[in-house]
């Protein structure tokens, strides 16, 4: 099974990918009387595939579904409908083969490290349960810290909280490659970081990813971060891709009314000049009818109320959901 | 007009060790309708300096120097009388907003009692009606989903967003000469984060308010101010016009910093770092703070510390831009 993860060019495809989750406690009694359940749209029929060694970056406002799309995609989060497929297998046929080859690095390395346990057995951890003897996983923590960039002897005996953030990152970087996975979830692996330590921390994930060909899915709202890192670039707004291609075309000339307003509200060294949204996201239990990006989109007409747009390929390779195209 | 000025500020941490040095030979001007980004990194003592400002260092931090507003030496100045100048005369948003209410009262009662802070002091009277209208309002400026519920709520019942938000309402509600402003939008998503950089701005130019915005973000500082100020272990490295700091740096820290910022893609080839990591105020080094990080320095970086020197329209601490 391991081998046909192994074999084709896509790595990871999703099909009508869904998540609801409940808004308010759906009991037995709510149930009885015939209460309808409400839920958030988190995730709603996405399609994405990520290619084999490349980088894909999810970009999109808090509240878009970014993050729970990561969590599904590192199986932590079981879908409602839809599949995932990795390689030619749907996730339900080779469960424990994908879990043993995906990981996430989260975003705040001060969480999401126990602070008080050793920095050895917190990159030990996943190896622990499969049969490996001790002086091997010893080995390979010593591999694992060393290929981060950081000094075996050095970090081995300390705890999380004797180290820098920077440091922290790249020990929750080692704790995710110890398995040797092929697919690392990145979520917003630099933005808790000091801007001197960005630097560092984006090349070494460019480094190691090329060393070991892991493929990565990296979430993120920092666009000079997306136009280093990406390969390919999904824009997602209230649950749905609303537009994607190669991280040239969506960097210069997005098409999406929303990708172009994104881009000019967020504040970069090459954009003084920031232009506010106007409107807040909407809400994801009641989704907006039609296009949700109506209420927000200065060219919205009746069709957009109406009518959901589809992501339609409007040139090689770069996918739109709006009717203006 | 000068504000505010600070001269020669000094400021230490007593702890059980000895003392923390986290502020060094600081001089800052700002005159009316300034708006200075203060940029640097975690430890570089730059929530310390707007404490200091304010008044609201722990009590194990020493303070020497000068702060000077309108004439008077607020660090002179008795302990209950810095009450009446916080708020209207100098107003900071806390970097943990959490703690810049009270819990056990309704988000509309605090923001109501500052509101009638500023009254009382322009010795003007208002209405309660005409008071809570105005709250409300300010409320939707800074973007607050359903305002009137929010308004009946108890700070715990808000998200660390929303919270924010709030008190940056209320910091804009006060009106205040001088608002110092710490991460107030680390919490926020970019697209609100957007807005409410563009509404402080906006006010600030309405009420010719001073803006000192402390930020570890150099992108969001360019975005937001005239003029912009380095900080790095507790010194000020370089201070000019925002512009010409970020298009021409002339620290090599400064320049440092902007060329890692990634610009292309990983493909076009590696990103520029700047080698180590910010100095511990534990241990500093000798002579320039930056030297251990330093590509062009040299014997006399390691032995004395050089001053903030003019050079060209800004001042930067090199002796490379110093004869």
């Amino acid at each position: 099974m391991t081998e046909q993860f192994d074999d084709s060019d896509i790595l990871i495809r999703t099909s009508k990918l869904t998540k609801l989750f409940l808004a308010s406690k759906f009991g037995i009694l709510d149930r009885l009387t015939g209460v309808k359940p409400l839920y958030v749209r988190a995730v709603d029929g996405v399609n994405i595939n990520i290619k084999r060694r490349s980088t894909v970056v999810l970009v999109g406002e808090s509240g878009s579904g970014k993050t729970t799309m990561g969590r599904l995609l590192v199986t932590i989060e079981k879908p409602t409908s839809g599949e995932i497929f990795y390689g030619d297998l749907p996730l339900s046929k080779n469960f424990k083969a994908v879990r043993e080859q995906v990981q996430i690095v989260y975003q705040n390395p001060f969480e999401s490290l126990d602070p008080r346990m050793d920095i050895s057995a917190i990159v030990e951890e996943p190896l622990l349960g499969k049969k490996i003897s001790k002086e091997e996983r010893k080995e390979r923590v010593k591999q694992s810290l060393e290929s981060v960039g950081l000094d075996y002897s050095y970090v081995y005996f300390r705890k999380a909280k004797d180290l820098s953030g920077g440091q922290r990152q790249r020990v929750a970087l080692a704790r995710a490659i110890i398995s040797n996975p092929k697919f690392i979830v990145l979520d917003e692996p630099t933005s808790a970081l000091d801007a001197s330590i960005q630097s560092q921390v984006l090349n070494l994930l460019v480094d190691i990813k090329e060393k070991f060909g892991y493929t990565y899915l990296v979430i993120t709202h920092n666009m000079m971060v997306t136009k280093y890192i990406a390969d390919e670039v999904y824009v997602m707004y209230a649950g749905k891709i609303i537009e994607t291609g190669s991280v040239d075309i969506i960097m210069k000339s997005p098409k999406h009314p929303y990708t172009q307003l994104l881009l000019k509200s967020i504040p970069s060294l090459e954009n003084r000049k920031l232009e506010p949204m106007v409107g807040e996201p909407p809400s994801l239990i009641n989704p907006p009818s039609g296009c949700r990006f109506n209420p927000r989109c200065p060219y919205a007409f009746d069709r957009c109320r109406m009518e959901e747009p589809e992501l339609k390929e409007v040139e090689s390779g770069h996918w739109v959901a709006c009717h203006l195209y | 007009m000068q504000q505010l000025e600070i001269r020669d500020l000094v400021v230490h941490y007593k702890v059980p060790i000895g003392t923390i040095k986290t502020l060094f030979d600081l001089q800052l001007d700002i005159e009316k309708g300034d708006s200075i980004g203060i940029v640097g990194e975690s430890g570089s003592g730059k929530s310390t300096l707007g404490l200091s400002i304010v008044g609201l260092l722990p009590p194990n931090a020493r303070v020497k120097g000068h702060i000077v507003f309108e004439g008077k030496d607020l660090l002179k100045m008795q302990p209950g009388k810095m009450n009446g100048i916080r708020g209207t005369g100098i107003f900071m948003i806390m970097q943990d907003p959490f703690n810049s209410l009270n819990p056990v009262k309704k988000i509309k009662d605090q923001l109501i009692e500052a509101l009638q802070v500023r009254y009382s002091r322009n010795g003007e009277k208002a209405q309660k009606g005409k008071l809570y209208d105005e709250v409300l309002k300010r409320l939707r400026d800074v973007k607050l989903p359903d305002p009137e519920a929010i308004m009946d709520r108890y700070p715990h019942q808000l998200s660390g967003g929303q919270i924010q938000r709030v008190v940056i309402a209320m910091g804009l509600l006060l009106e205040p000469d001088i608002l110092i402003a710490d991460e107030p939008t680390s919490a926020l998503d970019v697209s609100v984060q957007a807005q409410i950089i563009a509404l402080i701005k906006e006010l600030q130019d309405r009420y010719r308010m001073s803006l000192l915005f402390i930020t570890h973000d150099l992108s969001i500082a360019y975005a937001v101010s005239e003029k912009l100020l380095i900080l790095y272990g507790g010194r000020i490295l370089e201070f000019g016009k925002t512009e010409d700091v970020i298009n021409n740096p002339a620290h090599p820290y400064t320049e440092g910093l902007l060329k890692s910022f990634p610009r292309g893609n990983y493909k076009d080839g590696k990103l520029y770092t700047l080698s180590g990591m910010p100095p511990l105020f534990t241990s500093m080094p000798d002579g320039c703070v930056f030297n251990p990080r330093c590509p062009y320095a040299f014997d006399r970086c390691y032995k004395e510390e050089p001053e903030l020197y003019n050079y060209m329209d800004k001042k930067v601490r090199c002796f490379l831009k110093h004869d």
